[in-house]
């Protein structure tokens, strides 16, 4: 074994093949996480929210919500709800109080409404949505404003 | 056992001076930071503690890779040319890099503990973990995971040399390239790890099967190893 391993024709093509490997690597990132973009700090955070703030995530295919959150909430109440196009909740969350919670939300193929209503003074808060943008598409829907408690 | 002795004081006479460097710049790096807190009127004393502790994490990162790199340039060569016994080498090599990495582990366990108890200094959420609870359970589960990671490194830079040192470069690079590709074929799931902590578990499973692999081959290369010098 040691000899064959130490052959000189073994060495480079074993070099040539671990290039090849970390080239279509390279080409991997570029296409699919560089250009589509993922960082998932940035993809929402809670500094983007005002009151009630409702988007539509339609789902090309099956594929994963990422959610996390944590909150220190003096007073008002925090909603998150995830609702299908037929109306069925696929996700409610409610917190008046501190809170953390790290949820993976699986989603079928079709279009969800994702809404975060906060009414919230005093509070201190770390919000992670990520989805995958490559099966994900996130459109708006218009935002209204329904309090004016919101110290952001 | 005074033998294992004596084999663990040679090991620490190699790696004295890169320890006493790296403590040099960790300590004027440490230095800088506190003075620039107290100067710079718009930063707090929590920027110092981040700073401190982010220094320590990458400091103690690079001496444990020194530590690695210096036993397979210096220490296994020298200790061979020495007729040292493989087989007591290869384990003295295993067993003092744990030892390293285990006293480093304890010594983060303690930092975070102290962390802990001051309430001013909020921690991030890292691997969907909040680490400002203070939870005893997330606090032991985060020093393994340093613990092994920490593990992995210095079996990897052992390997990498010794699999240099007897088959060729171009293995060494083949493996670099191999790790690289690796870790961007991984970089999403690598990321929605550290922000969420997503399958932590096969993670963690990964990094126990691969120390334990890296180990045993380690202990292999070093009892077949040929002095060449």
């Amino acid at each position: 074994m040691a000899r064959f391993l130490q052959m000189k024709k073994v060495k480079y093509l074993f070099l040539i093949l671990t290039t090849a490997y970390m080239a279509l690597s390279i080409n991997y990132f570029i296409h699919t996480v560089m250009t589509v973009g993922m960082d998932p700090f940035n993809n929402i955070t809670a500094a983007m929210f005002q009151a009630e703030h409702r988007f539509v995530l339609k789902a090309e295919e099956e594929t994963n919500l990422h959610l996390l959150l944590k909150t220190e909430i003096g007073q008002g109440f925090l909603e998150i709800n995830l609702m299908g196009e037929d109306g069925k909740e696929v996700f409610d969350y409610r917190t008046t109080s501190g809170d953390f919670i790290n949820e993976v939300i699986p989603v079928d193929k079709g279009s969800y409404i994702f809404t975060i209503n906060r009414d919230v003074i005093d509070y201190k808060e770390t919000l992670r949505l990520y989805f995958d943008k490559r099966y994900i598409i996130r459109q708006g829907m218009g935002e209204e404003q329904i309090s004016s408690n919101s110290n952001i | 056992m005074e033998r294992n002795k004596n084999l663990a004081r040679v090991l620490f006479q190699f790696e004295k001076t890169s320890l006493i460097i790296i403590a040099l710049i960790f300590l004027g790096n440490v230095l800088v930071n506190l003075l620039v807190s107290i100067l710079v009127e718009s930063l707090t004393f929590s920027f110092f503690i981040t700073q401190f502790v982010s220094n320590l994490l990458l400091f103690t990162f690079i001496y444990i890779m020194s530590t690695g790199i210096n036993q397979m340039i210096n220490v296994i060569p020298f200790l061979v040319s020495l007729n040292v016994p493989r087989s007591r080498l290869a384990k003295s090599i295993t067993v003092n890099g744990l030892k390293r990495v285990s006293f480093v582990t304890v010594f983060f366990f303690l930092i975070k503990i102290i962390l802990n108890k001051a309430a001013y200094y909020s921690m991030p959420i890292i691997l969907g973990m909040d680490l400002s609870t203070g939870s005893l359970i997330e606090d032991l589960l985060l020093a393994l995971i340093v613990f092994l990671v920490l593990s992995l490194a210095y079996s990897f830079i052992i390997f990498l040399g010794l699999v240099g040192g007897k088959y060729g470069w171009e293995y060494l690079l083949g493996i670099i390239f191999i790790a690289l590709g690796t870790v961007f074929f991984l970089i999403r799931s690598l990321i929605l790890l550290f922000a969420f902590g997503w399958r932590s578990s096969v993670w963690l499973l990964l990094l126990i099967v691969l120390f334990a692999g890296l180990s045993i081959l380690n202990y292999r290369l070093i009892r077949n190893y040929e002095y060449k010098y």
